[in-house]
């Protein structure tokens, strides 16, 4: 068990070491560094999952607390640095890591050549540090401090080409808006403090030998619909929920990897793993589960739309990534913890290889983003190619992809919740099939656009004038990564303009995660005894706060043969209408801007905002605070100016000063003693 | 016959308030030094009446340390009187205010 220590020590190692020595090590050497340790710390989860699953005493509920310090000794409170070892947290461990370390392994390959090498291995080791931390904390407060990590690190990674105006205005929308969802959890955890006295999971929530809220027969309902959606407003933040979800498309600035490991696979399932670990609360407050559903619902059926009409290579992923945690947190509003955690490993293998092949095209193309000005790359990239289309499938929900059966499960929890939120979901299915289409039609199908997109653009010069290449920087502005890629560009100037093939430490990642998402779903099958994961998560997930959903077996063949028919319907009208030569401009306005929600906001919450501040700037603190301070100085020095005039220097108005003070004195005595 | 001692307190009160009026009215800074004088003199009358009055001694001892005062004081403010006359050739006191704020 003692390997659990390793788990989080190793990456925190790797950070120490790359922040002060990183420079030194250089190129790829930080970057196997920073891999090494990242695989070893998968192999120590794997280590200690192993462990557990020996650890047959059933009577502590597969619950292990490994103490590390006590971190806040304080009256009353007592928070301790410790690791929770339980089927959740291990659950949450083993694909954090794991799709971490694969993710490492790429970053090598993409990040090569880039002038701050080392610093992007530092950040991606403290993340996983900070996710582990997270996941693996044994209260809230501790899961904070990792909460507050992975929010850090994504900032450092959004913003990893700082000098690029749109990254730096990125990274802070990302931190700002988590900051609000922070804010969420804060009082989530004063809520909790007040009530139970303590931050410990294993107080709040109870364990399988104490009972359901550490023996707490019943919550007050209004208290758990407080803590519940204050925890959910968390969630929100963290996962890109409506109404916090602005940040992650935008959060696509950073280099590619960091969009697989944070904005899709990792840090964006914090929030789903913070709901799934306060269920106990939730099963108290059926409002606060149903906020949750339908926010759920309505970020998948949102972002989806939106999806449908990007033409950023990334952002089509990105918004597909909102709409998929939807499908999560709706698993969760229904009370199918299981499957909502299910859809989140599944889609962290799928949704990591599109955003690698993703990587693996913009680098093929030399950082172009612009899907209109891809295509018919299938024959320049081989292994890039089929992996990128078992993670279409999957994404899509095709049989027998990994996508098909967690979706279908979140679907028939949700139909049995309320038969609109199902209908939400199929109609999701079928939109996320036609944007996927959308994406691989125009990427890989149809005509090569860029020949010609090259030849006019300022990439002719690429390889023989790396300077120039610098000083062409973001054209547009967004979604280009050619600024900051300058070197990138000079070690792979011998190519010009063809396309061609990552070199094999990129491409091993999307193999593996290939052959993950073609048999990732065998982890709970929800046929013939393959529950793993349920049976797994049993303890975590007692029937007491997350009761069983039945849905009657021809129903489920119903709804499941439904969705797929819809999603199969989404796949043939995107492919159809994105395979023409001619590219069609088919996308509504409406949607490309999102709905026009960042406009909306940028007029009704900013504009005030920025006036309100410039009043504050200009009128009250110019005119208001510093005209008190000045004031009270002129005053001081008003007075001193007229009392300077007592100072006259003539002798006899001193000694008249003198005798008058003497006279009064005296009458002053005269009249006390002649009064007594 | 003896005098009462409220003559002298009286005397010793017309004797105060003349060195007074004159440090107040006179411009002369020997005339003013004298006033100050008057008025040291004034008080070590009143010392010296009320000892004998009260047959306490402790008032005569006081003048003692009063005469010895004034006598050094004497000594520092001639001295400066002196130095003041050598610089200009006459000088009141209101000459004398670069001290004015």
């Amino acid at each position: 068990m003692n390997a659990a220590y390793i788990v989080l020590a190793l990456p925190l190692a790797g950070a120490l070491l790359l922040v002060f020595g990183g420079k030194r090590l250089g190129d790829p050497l930080a970057g196997w560094l920073a891999t090494i340790l990242s695989f070893g710390s998968f192999a120590a989860v794997l280590v200690t999952w192993l462990t557990l699953l020996g650890d047959n005493a059933a009577g502590n509920g597969r619950l292990i607390e490994k103490n590390i310090f006590t971190w806040l000794p304080v009256a009353g409170l007592h928070v301790n640095f410790a690791l929770r070892i339980d089927p959740l947290s291990m659950t949450m461990a083993l694909f954090v890591t794991g799709v971490g370390s694969l993710i490492h392994l790429y970053s090598i390959g993409y990040m090569r050549g880039d002038r701050d090498y080392p610093r992007f291995f530092f950040l991606l080791n403290l993340f996983l540090a900070s996710m582990i931390v997270l996941v693996m904390a044994n209260s809230y407060l501790f899961s904070f401090v990792g909460w507050e990590g992975v929010g850090f690190c994504s900032y450092g990674l959004v913003g990893f080409w700082f000098d690029r105006e749109s990254a730096a205005v990125a990274a802070k929308k990302a931190f700002v808006t988590n900051r609000v969802g922070d804010f969420g959890f804060m009082v989530a955890l004063f809520l909790m403090f007040n009530h139970f006295g303590s931050f410990n999971y294993s107080t709040v929530l109870g364990t399988a030998s104490s009972g359901l809220l550490g023996g707490h027969a019943t919550l007050n309902g209004t208290f758990a619909t407080g803590l519940g959606l204050m925890i959910f407003l968390g969630a929100a933040g963290k996962s890109a929920q409506i109404p916090l979800y602005m940040w992650l498309p935008d959060a696509m600035e950073g280099p590619t990897p960091v969009s697989a490991l944070i904005h899709a696979a990792t840090m964006v399932t914090a929030g789903v793993y913070l709901v799934a670990r306060s269920a106990p609360i939730l099963h108290f407050s059926h409002s606060s589960q149903w906020v949750i559903a339908c926010i759920g619902a309505a970020t998948m059926f949102f972002a989806a739309t939106i999806a449908c009409a990007q033409n950023d290579i990334k952002r089509v992923l990105a918004y597909s990534t909102l709409s998929q945690l939807g499908y999560m947190f709706m698993a969760e509003g229904a009370g199918d913890y299981t499957s909502g955690l299910y859809h989140m490993i599944n889609h962290a293998f799928f949704k990591a290889l599109l955003f690698l092949g993703a990587g693996s095209v913009i680098h093929a193309l030399h950082d172009e983003q612009d899907m209109k000005k891809m295509g018919a790359l299938r024959k320049y990239l081989p292994i890039t190619f089929p992996t990128f289309i078992i993670g279409y499938l999957a994404l899509s929900g095709i049989p027998p992809f990994d996508g098909f059966w967690s979706k279908d499960d979140i679907l028939a929890s949700a139909y049995h919740m309320n038969f609109f939120l199902w209908l939400a979901g199929a109609v999701t299915a079928g939109l996320t099939a036609y944007y996927m289409s959308r994406q691989v039609a125009l990427v890989w199908f149809g005509k090569a656009r860029w020949s010609e997109a090259r030849g006019d653009s300022a990439h002719a010069a690429v390889g023989n004038d790396p300077a120039a290449e610098g000083s062409t920087v973001a054209p547009g502005g967004t979604g280009t990564e050619e600024a900051a890629h300058a070197p990138h560009e000079g070690a792979h100037g011998e190519h010009s303009g063809r396309p061609h093939e990552s070199p094999p430490v990129m491409t091993l990642p999307l193999i593996i995660l290939a052959v993950l998402s073609t048999i990732g779903w065998l982890i709970n099958a929800n046929f013939g005894g393959f529950n793993h994961l349920e049976k797994f998560l049993e303890p975590v997930f007692p029937t007491a706060i997350a009761p069983a959903i039945h849905v009657a077996t021809n129903t489920k063949w119903v709804l499941g043969i439904i969705t797929t028919a819809l999603a199969f319907i989404g796949l043939f009208a995107g492919l159809r209408t994105w395979r023409k030569v001619e590219v069609p401009a088919l996308e509504p306005a409406f949607l490309a801007h999102g709905w026009y929600i960042d406009e909306a906001l940028a007029a009704t919450v900013s504009g005030p905002i920025e006036s309100g501040a410039d009043a504050m700037a200009y009128e009250l603190d110019a005119r208001g605070v510093d005209g008190a301070v000045n004031g009270v100085a002129s005053l001081i020095t008003g007075t001193g100016r007229q009392l300077r005039r007592v100072q006259t220097g003539y002798v006899r108005n001193y000694a008249l000063g003198l005798a008058g003070g003497l006279a009064v004195i005296l009458a002053y005595v005269a009249a006390r003693v002649g009064g007594a | 016959m003896t005098v009462p001692g409220a003559w002298y307190l009286v005397l010793a009160a017309i004797l105060f308030g003349i060195g007074a009026t004159g440090l107040l009215v006179r411009r002369n800074v020997l005339i003013m030094f004298m006033c100050v004088e008057l008025m040291l003199n004034a008080v070590s009358l009143t010392f010296v009446t009320f000892a004998r009055m009260l047959n306490d001694i402790g008032g005569q001892a006081s003048v003692f340390f009063i005469l010895v005062v004034a006598a050094a004081e004497v000594v520092v403010g001639l001295g400066i009187i002196v130095a003041i006359f050598r610089r200009r050739p006459e000088a009141t006191a209101d000459d004398l205010h670069m001290l004015k704020g």
